[in-house]
């Protein structure tokens, strides 16, 4: 009699599509071959994760159609099977995935669609973090800037394309009227996903904000973070970018001590 | 576990022995906002593992108006890999969150080597299955600190070396662990069906104290070469083959708490409260019949 464990590897197997052929005796046909009562297991996972990351990634749905969105998810699936018990854990490899497949490729652009339709999907599912009052931030940048290192809310995705990936998501996340073509050329684009209190905010940024948060996020000091934008962005305003980062409202405090002490 | 069992004859008492639905994203805002008459609610336990987000926040407010149930599909307690003690540890913390009546899974498996197909496969009814799983719900009872109820699922194929009644197994699994049953009365009907089981000496046999709670739902029917297949889809409204049974159920069980279950081509709530509707007449009948 076969095992437990080896009759469920065998199952899953199947299920999963890896190359299980041979004879299943332990199944009891009853006008249906065992191969034939396994295709429905098999089709059953299938469809499953494919709604699974349907319900992920609708812009992306949009943008190559549900047959091309279904031939994608299962090739994932092959290699990056569900490994959690929630359906809702099995999209975070697929950017990834998309970047390997469609590298160099005309629809490479689709990866960077699918990092901020996660991402949204993660922010979604995190608790807000409410900024902290910075209003005596004041007396502190008097001090010694090498010094200063602010906290970035957990929850808050970063993502930069060379792509225009703000406008791309923004005309396919929904199911309304695209407001005409875009062209891809256009312009790179830098964009934040946000936790609020009560809904997840996407946003274009400007590259020193952009710049100026990953430093930030990194744990560099504000001096620190300052050289990086001016290395990276020609004729900067950093005290324009700082307001604007505070205005955002994704700092959730700051320190003063050097990072070890 | 005598402890376990009186906590959850505690808790049981607040979900009504009434026709609920199960609560689905579609339907939140609309429940929220008209808080229509209906018994209790039901949620995929794994649907509301976040921390945070509009659809934990929904389920929360509610709790607030309607009775819950938690019902888990990922949990894979007959599988052979290790019990997956993160995704226990998220179901405890909802529990917490959200002090469900029930909290119930289902006597299945998916998950070998860490991959899952996220479906609910079948066990062969054997002694060695049913050890397994007398082992794994007395590890998830002790570590929730209460019974869980164990459902009946559908089944499309059946294993030769199966040597105990499906409804043996329910119940001595249910004898050895004090958990509670939850009896689906649509996967009786497809396999009975899909296998020839005989739904109601399913029903007969199963100890009446043992049935916490009944679902219900609808199905699909495949064709494969010549041979006719149901799936458990719920997509469709219950048959009347299942209204039947249902039937049958109460006047064997009495009057037991009834979900509506509709997960894909999900239609407006008004639907689903027609269905609910319809169960609460079967259950006032059952309460007549009982008075």
């Amino acid at each position: 009699m076969i095992s437990l464990r080896d009759l469920q590897r065998d199952l899953l197997g199947y299920a999963l599509g890896d190359a299980h052929v041979g004879e299943r005796p332990w199944i009891v046909t009853n006008g249906l071959s065992a191969d034939q009562r396994l295709r429905i297991y098999r089709n059953n996972a299938v469809v499953g994760f494919e709604k699974a990351m349907q319900s992920t990634f609708p812009a992306l749905v949009r943008l190559g159609g549900i047959d091309w969105f279904n031939q994608m998810a299962r090739a994932y699936q092959r290699v990056n099977p569900s490994r959690s018990g929630d359906l809702n854990d099995v999209g975070g490899d697929f950017p990834a995935f998309l970047e390997d497949q469609l590298s160099g490729g005309e629809y490479e652009y689709f990866s960077d669609v699918a990092l901020l339709e996660w991402s949204y999907q993660q922010c979604l599912c995190e608790s807000a973090v409410l900024p902290e009052n910075l209003d005596h931030l004041a007396l502190h940048l008097q001090e010694d800037l090498s010094q200063l290192r602010f906290q970035v809310a957990d929850p808050t995705r970063a993502i930069e394309s060379i792509y225009p990936l703000f406008e791309i998501w923004n005309q396919n996340r929904s199911d309304g009227e695209q407001s005409g073509a875009i062209d891809l050329r256009r312009a790179a684009s830098r964009v934040l996903v946000i936790r609020r209190i009560d809904h997840v905010e996407v946003r274009e940024v400007s590259a020193p904000v952009f710049t100026l948060l990953r430093a930030f996020a990194a744990g560099s000091t504000v001096l620190e973070a300052a050289a990086a934008v001016t290395e990276t962005c020609r004729d900067v305003d950093f005290s324009d970018a700082l307001t604007r980062i505070l205005g955002l409202g994704v700092l959730v405090g700051f320190q003063l001590t050097a990072i070890g002490e | 576990m005598t402890m376990a069992v009186q906590d959850a004859m505690r808790v049981s008492r607040s979900v009504p022995a009434s026709a609920g639905i199960g609560l689905r994203a579609q339907h939140q805002n609309e429940l929220l906002s008209t808080k229509p008459a209906v018994g209790w609610l039901e949620a995929h336990s794994e649907n509301y593992f976040s921390d945070a987000g509009p659809h934990i926040d929904a389920l929360l407010r509610l709790r607030e108006t309607y009775a819950l149930s938690l019902h888990g599909v990922g949990l894979s307690l007959g599988s052979s890999d290790p019990l997956d003690r993160a995704h226990l540890m998220k179901l405890k913390r909802l529990i917490g969150r959200t002090s469900p009546a029930f909290v119930s899974e289902h006597l299945s498996w998916g998950r070998v080597d860490g991959r899952f197909v996220n479906d609910l496969l079948p066990l062969p009814y054997t002694q060695e299955s049913l050890t397994h799983m007398i082992s794994r719900v007395d590890h998830v009872q002790s570590a929730l600190q209460r019974t869980i109820l164990i459902e009946n699922i559908s089944t499309y194929l059946q294993y030769l070396h199966s040597d105990i009644d499906e409804s043996a197994f329910l119940t001595e699994l249910s004898r050895a662990t004090g958990c509670g049953l939850l009896i689906d009365i649509n996967n009786l009907y497809v396999n009975e069906r899909n296998h020839g089981i005989d739904a109601r000496c399913f029903i007969n046999s199963i100890p009446s104290a043992a049935v916490r709670e009944l679902h219900l739902a609808g199905h699909s029917i495949d064709r494969v070469d010549r041979t006719e297949i149901l799936i458990d889809t719920h997509s469709t409204p219950v048959c009347e083959a299942v209204w039947t049974l249902y039937g049958h159920a109460i006047r064997r069980f009495g009057a037991r708490p009834t979900l509506i279950e509709w997960d894909s081509d999900i239609p407006s709530l008004d639907v689903l409260l027609g269905e609910a509707h319809k169960a609460q007449s079967y259950l006032g009948a059952a309460h007549d019949l009982a008075a």
